[in-house]
């Protein structure tokens, strides 16, 4: 594939670059930095890339001439204004995937509505990870899968629940307070988490299932 | 009178009251009907910086709402019963009915598109030989951008008659390209192409696989499966494959 990528290097650039690198190691990888210094400091990073510099305008002309060509467009720069201006131009000359890198978590909405599908937010990760090592008890979400069709929640029961089969969709992994893993699991304690993976709704389904289980007293 | 009174000021034949009314109605209606379709997009010609689909509604907006003011105006000056308006009433909304049935189609199929959501913006659909990413839903239209960079307006009540297909993108599409190379063996022509398509193996999404290789008299007939993100490339590529067998030697053409 022919990737494009407008890296600015930042952090998020540089390490958006090796995971484009890792996930098509045969193909074309394209990093545009817009200063002499930048694209000088990218051609030592990463010699196995075709390095171009590009300043915002340059770069929109580049996109318009070469749009036939590219198969994907990664915006990171520093800027959400510029990533936005590059993404915009990009869907509006046709690149089949256009894939723009936040700075501000709030201005995924901005590029939603411009009708950008895949949007990376680095920050995506902070609040999951925080609540699954300091939360309590309760649901946590951790993981929504691209098409947003396959999630993963963790579950922190305040007391033994008992848990009813899950649907075919659905997969559950506990693990308990020693450590240890279980597969199958038909009650999850209190110190345990209880892992559901599975289809979006069938998932929602059967956290409502186990919020309402909650309280019931287990036999045992 | 006031109408008759203008009527013998100009010296014109009057043949009763209700004529009189009639041909003032009829020119009360026409002065509407002709300010209705000329007079939006003459106030909304300046609005260049505006989304081409909101002027259309406010346009719509304003043509609609001068109809309606004709009609009751020209319904006063005849000073008809209620019962013989009602009968008007109703043959206009008929009349309107058949004359906006394209544009009241399109609204009914906006409802759909967005009740219904089979896509939404930002998707990639294709309608009939039409193929793009929804730019926009409008209410009489979606607007599509391209693969080679056009803005197409599709009637929404084309989502309601024909047959659509929502892609996840262009993703995903393999290409098949056909070689022809003269004076080679089967196995040389196999070899000749493996090594052509490692050339422009960077630009593909996958590998790419000879699919069928036969011989036809004294050429070798190839066919190349080419995985393609975007599909507008192929062309070149297999232009620019055709390029790299010639510079080697062999009598190749693309078909």
């Amino acid at each position: 594939m022919r990737i494009v990528v407008f890296s600015g290097m930042t952090h998020t650039g540089g390490l958006a670059v090796a995971t484009l690198r890792e996930a098509d190691p045969e193909g074309k990888l394209i990093i545009v930095e817009p200063t002499v210094e930048k694209s000088a400091a990218a051609k030592k990073q990463f010699p196995w890339a075709e390095v171009l510099k590009k300043n915002v305008d340059e770069f929109i002309e580049y996109l318009k001439e070469t749009a036939q060509l590219i198969d994907v467009f990664v915006a990171c720069s520093d800027s959400d204004a510029v990533n936005y201006r590059f993404c915009k131009t990009a869907l509006d000359v046709g690149v089949p995937m256009v894939i723009p890198v936040l700075n501000n978590p709030l201005n995924r909405e901005l590029f939603q509505r411009s009708g950008v599908s895949i949007i990376v937010n680095p920050y995506a990760s902070i609040k999951p990870k925080l609540l699954e090592a300091l939360k309590a008890d309760g649901e946590i979400s951790l993981y929504e899968s691209l098409n947003s069709q396959i999630v993963l929640h963790a579950y922190k029961p305040t007391s033994r629940v008992k848990l009813e089969s899950p649907e075919g969709e659905v997969c559950f992994l506990a693990v308990k307070a020693d450590g240890s893993t279980v597969s199958k699991v038909r009650e999850v304690d209190k110190n345990e988490v209880l892992y559901v993976l599975g289809v979006k709704d069938a998932v929602r389904r059967c956290l409502e299932s186990v919020r309402a289980a909650r309280g019931k007293r287990v036999s045992g | 009178m006031p109408l008759e009174g203008v009527w013998k000021v100009l010296e014109l034949p009057v043949g009763s009251e209700f004529l009189v009314r009639v041909v003032t109605a009829v020119v009360v209606l026409a002065v509407f009907l002709a300010a209705g379709h000329y007079m939006p997009s003459w106030l909304l010609s300046r609005l260049k910086h505006v989304e081409t689909g909101f002027i259309q509604k406010i346009g719509t907006t304003i043509s609609i709402f001068l109809y309606v003011i004709g009609i009751v105006a020209a319904l006063s000056v005849l000073s008809l019963s209620y019962a013989v308006i009602e009968i008007i009433f109703v043959l206009v909304v008929i009349g309107l009915l058949i004359a906006f049935r394209d544009t009241l189609a399109n609204a009914v199929g906006e409802v759909y598109i967005r009740l219904r959501t089979p896509f939404s913006e930002g998707e990639w659909v294709k309608i009939g030989d039409l193929e793009g990413r929804v730019a926009s839903i409008n209410t009489f239209d979606v607007e599509l951008a391209t693969p080679h960079g056009e803005r197409i307006l599709v009637p929404n009540s084309l989502f309601l008659r024909g047959v659509f297909v929502k892609k996840p993108g262009m993703a995903g599409s393999i290409v098949e390209a056909y070689f022809s190379l003269r004076g080679v063996t089967i196995e040389e022509a196999r070899k000749a192409l493996k090594e052509t398509l490692k050339t422009i193996r960077p630009e593909l999404s996958g590998e790419p696989k000879l699919r069928n290789v036969e011989r036809e008299n004294d050429y070798v007939r190839v066919t190349v499966m080419l995985p393609l993100l975007n599909v507008l490339k192929a062309k070149q590529l297999v232009n620019r494959a055709v390029i790299q067998l010639r510079r080697k030697g062999y009598e190749a053409e693309a078909l």
